[in-house]
């Protein structure tokens, strides 16, 4: 027998004959095929346990698992007895309902089944079954269980079943949004989702009720970007929340929520947000046949959608995922898309393009001297950050001839003794960096604090003092470490983070010369992405006029009228001046007229 | 795997080609900053290389530069042999650190140098495959030896010194940096001859005040006293802050300073006979009046009396030049680029060539005077 023989059965000569079971109806006297199996059952355990006594959880979990079969089958056979066709729907029958959820569920601590009577003097029996942990569950005992228990109005003997299942439906609607269904799949997913379910007996359908409320986390400050003024409200991680916060921004009919579920396991509401009207049809259209064609077991995060929608392989992030609201808002009304997931607190916006990384809300909220600056500066951090240590490996080790002498002998002079080449001076002073980093990302925040005047102060002289590294070193890393912070977005900063070697290395094979190659490999493959058909490095390459008003410069919010063209939105248009502009000083303006006239 | 496979290979063969595992570091090598050279008996040429010392650069890396105890002399090692080259192998082999030569900032060659060694060295100097050709060249007169190991108290790292004062447009009376690589183009232009600044070690410091002027054939001609050598930066436009005192007559004189100049000239054939007809626009400061009122009368007595003295000198350091044979303010190369049938017999005709000077004075502020 496989897998500890090779050969293959031997064919019977004449076919197997499978005894009906199905047809042995249990009865007083004869009992259900499922009752046998599980004697059989009890049987073999014991000539186990009497045999070679082998671990006896083991057969206690193998019967437990069995029962539950034997449970299963039993239901399964009592709604096949009664005529029902399909395994998948609800015969009417509470008892065997409550078998089937509990042969299905098993028995978990968050899934209650409450059986009751419906009406006063009527007693019909019923059943509601929910998860405890994502109920209200004052809605279910006040509003369900007690006013169906004390229902007594008209109640009438000899009332059908239909009717039972209509006045229980209508006396639902008070609760909130109410489904029917008869599928036991549908049943079990809405359970899943948190809608108590709502048995009566006699009737072949289900009362789906959203009595649902969901832990969430509090609408806080976003922690990821934050910003000093503006507005500050992060996401909410329920979707209905996340969905209901954009709304509140964009009070517009044009905004869409197209709901895709992803998951087979997890049954994860995926949301395409977007402005019809303003936002490319034809992205809207790849996106969501994008989105649809997911096939995943579970969906925790919006970066996993995100790995779908992209290219896997690109080094640069493709899709900014960001918790601020303002910012996903802003992205939405300039003919973006979001992509929004039940349980994540960031939401996706694409396509982007490399200058959409180095953008922050709080860009908008100050002047455009004030936008245009930080922006230049994080460019410049960014340029610090990627060549300033390589500059040092090239110089020192490869082309000396190129540095200012008295720069020259002042490096010279610190690296005197210094018992290890540059080269190693920057990758050791680079992890110690990137352990830092992680570990700070790992500990609390006050730890983290510690953590970095630690390694700061203390891990950095120490390592002056040993004579590892030298002075110069550390300064340089100190202000790489600070010019990739710069960096306002935590996905992109990655991809420098790994060029950086690459541009160590090319210093040290080719001093200034590997770092141009370098250089030229990256514009290269930056020029080379076009995500969802937009280049990345727009409005640069192509270059595109009129989009360098809001790019490395930020002009000001009167001169931004014109949504980005290089996502070519349906409508360019952000602003449409009126034909009689008003003064901005009218005292003023009539007082000119006057004076001219 | 096989794009894998190709990428590394690709990035072994890279790492294999570039020579980086022979990268030094630059604390393992000598700095070159003075590249003497300088003639050895028997025909020989003796390089010098001068290095900083260790505890001369720990001290520029301290804030302020004190502390206790004087500098350290400087480090050199030198080679001798009949080209550059061989002589640098030499010098090389005396030591066992790497002499680094791209970052030289002097090349200093000695007065006594025969006319082919200058040349040799000259043309050596700037096909070294690593020397900086930015360098600033100057001659000097006194032992080779004993400059390398000059050490005055007030200049720490003498290279340093000389380049701040090179690069430094404003800091003497006139600009004397002369670069390596514009010496050589100079050596080779048909019509012109070379100049260089001369400096000379003294007690406490260094003298580099005046220049010496070459002949054709990279023969030292003359070396012009420090007025002399002002007085050419005048027609070379290098004077940039000299200074004139002239008397007035009845025994007022006048100061004038901040003393800046124009020249442009002209070169002409006239029956055979060259005529350099030189013309300098001087603006300066009315500095200092005794005797007279600053009046516009006196105001224009002033400039004409420097005009007229600064004519003469001007017209008696060109003369002296060209009766050496000398012509740093390249009249040759403009005459010969019009008239190059004139190439072979240039000497003669130089020598031959009638030169006027005119100069125009214009005081622009009258300064404490008004």
């Amino acid at each position: 027998v496989w897998p500890f023989s090779h050969k293959a059965p031997a064919s019977p000569d004449k076919d197997p004959v499978i005894p009906d079971r199905l047809h042995a109806m249990p009865s007083p006297t004869h009992p259900a095929p499922g009752e046998t199996v599980m004697d059989e059952l009890r049987e073999v355990q014991s000539t186990l346990i009497k045999l070679w006594r082998p671990d006896k959880s083991v057969l206690d979990e193998l019967v437990t698992a069995s029962a539950s079969l034997v449970n299963l089958l039993d239901s399964v056979l009592g709604e096949m007895r009664r005529g029902q066709r399909s395994l998948d729907r609800f015969t009417g029958s509470v008892d065997a309902a409550a078998k089937r959820i509990q042969s299905v569920l098993g028995s978990p601590p968050d899934v209650v089944v409450r059986r009751f009577t419906v009406g006063r003097k009527l007693r019909w029996p019923a059943l509601l079954a929910y998860d405890g942990g994502m109920v209200d569950s004052s809605v279910i005992d006040r509003d369900i269980i007690r006013l169906l228990e004390l229902y007594d109005l008209n109640e009438q003997d000899g009332v059908s079943a239909a009717e039972i299942h209509d006045r229980v439906q209508y006396s639902a609607q008070a609760i909130g949004h109410v489904t029917t269904t008869r599928q036991w799949s549908q049943i079990f997913s809405q359970l899943a989702s948190g809608s108590a379910i709502l048995l009566v007996e006699g009737t072949g359908q289900a009362l789906v009720l959203d009595a649902s409320k969901r832990p969430s986390l509090p609408i806080g400050p976003s922690a990821s970007e934050p910003s000093i003024k503006g507005p500050q409200e992060s996401f909410s991680d329920v979707t209905i929340t996340q969905l209901a916060q954009i709304r509140q921004r964009l009070r517009s009919p044009q905004l869409r929520f197209d709901s895709v579920t992803v998951g087979s396991l997890s049954n994860t509401t995926i949301v395409v947000a977007y402005m019809d009207g303003v936002t490319n049809p034809e992205l809207v259209s790849v996106i969501k046949s994008r989105v649809q064609s997911i096939q995943r077991d579970t969906v925790q995060r919006v970066s996993e959608i995100v790995s779908y929608l992209t290219n896997l392989h690109s080094l640069f992030p493709l899709v900014r995922i960001t918790d601020r609201v303002d910012w996903a808002v802003r992205d939405l009304a300039n003919g973006k898309i979001l992509i929004v997931v039940d349980n994540d607190p960031f939401v996706g916006s694409l396509p982007c393009v490399l200058l959409d990384f180095y953008q922050t809300s709080q860009d908008y909220v100050f002047s455009p001297w004030e936008g245009s600056l930080v922006r230049i500066v994080r460019l410049l951090g960014l340029a610090l950050a990627l060549y300033l240590l390589p500059l040092y490996i090239a110089l020192s080790s490869v082309n000396p001839d190129l540095m200012p002498t008295r720069l020259l002998l002042t490096v010279q002079a610190a690296r005197l003794g210094m018992p290890i080449p540059p080269v190693m001076e920057v990758i050791i002073m680079w992890i110690i960096i990137e352990v830092l980093r992680e570990a700070a990302n790992r500990l609390p925040k006050e730890l983290a604090t510690t953590l970095g005047t630690v390694g700061a102060v203390v891990v950095g002289t120490a390592i002056v003092k040993a004579g590892i590294v030298s002075d110069i070193v550390i300064v340089a890393t100190t202000l790489t470490a600070l010019g990739l912070f710069t960096t306002p977005t935590f996905e992109m900063t990655a991809a420098w983070r790994w060029l950086f070697w690459v541009m160590v290395l090319g210093s040290y094979m080719l001093g200034i010369l590997g770092m141009v190659l370098v250089t030229v490999f990256i514009i290269t493959y930056l020029a080379a992405l076009e995500p969802f058909g937009v280049p990345y490095l727009s409005p640069f390459g192509p270059i595109r006029l009129r989009d360098l008003k809001d790019s490395v410069l930020r002009a000001p919010i009167t001169a931004l009228k014109q949504r980005p063209f290089y996502l070519r939105p349906a409508d360019i248009q952000k602003e449409v001046p009126p034909p009689d502009w008003p003064s901005l000083d009218p005292v003023l303006d009539s007082g000119q007229k006057e004076s001219h006239s | 795997v096989k794009r894998l496979v190709r990428l590394g290979v690709v990035l072994l063969l890279l790492a294999s080609l570039t020579g980086c595992w022979d990268n030094r570091s630059i604390e393992t090598r000598d700095l070159v900053l003075t590249l003497g050279v300088a003639p050895a008996p028997h025909g020989n040429l003796a390089v010098y290389l001068q290095s900083p010392p260790p505890d001369t650069l720990t001290a520029i890396t301290q804030a302020g530069g004190g502390g206790g105890g004087g500098p350290s002399a400087p480090i050199y090692v030198y080679g001798v042999g009949k080209t550059v080259d061989a002589a640098l192998v030499r010098a090389q082999a005396s030591t066992q650190r790497d002499l680094y030569l791209g970052q030289v900032v002097l090349v200093l060659l000695s007065s006594r140098l025969s006319a082919r060694q200058f040349q040799v060295v000259l043309h050596t100097l700037m096909r070294l495959p690593l020397i900086h050709t930015t360098a600033y060249v100057a001659v000097t007169p006194t032992a080779m030896n004993t400059f390398m190991t000059f050490s005055p108290a007030e200049t720490r790292l003498a290279p340093l010194y000389f380049e701040t004062l090179f690069t430094c447009q404003q800091c003497q009376a006139v600009s004397l940096q002369e670069p390596l690589f514009e010496l050589e183009r100079t050596s080779i232009t048909p019509g012109r001859t070379m100049y260089a600044p001369v400096i000379m070690p003294l007690g406490n410091g260094y003298e580099v005040d005046r220049i010496v002027a070459y002949s054709a054939g990279s023969r030292p001609a003359l070396t012009l006293s420090p007025a002399q050598t002002i007085d050419l930066g005048f027609v070379l436009g290098r004077t940039v802050k000299a200074s004139e005192h002239v008397s007035l007559g009845d025994g007022a004189r006048a100061s004038v300073r901040a003393i800046t100049a124009q020249t442009h000239f002209a070169t002409t054939d006239v029956g055979g006979r060259l005529h350099i007809a030189v013309d300098t626009n001087i603006k300066g400061t009315l500095a200092n009046l005794e005797g007279h009122r600053a009046d516009s009368e006196t105001v224009v007595g002033v400039e004409q009396a420097v005009a007229s003295a600064l004519a003469r000198k001007m017209l008696a350091v060109l003369t002296a030049l060209q009766r050496k044979g000398a012509d740093p303010a390249g009249f040759g190369e403009a005459f010969l680029w019009n008239h190059p049938e004139y190439l072979a017999r240039w000497h003669t005709l130089y020598r031959r060539a009638a030169i006027t000077v005119h100069v125009h004075v214009v005081l622009q502020d009258l300064g404490a005077t008004s």
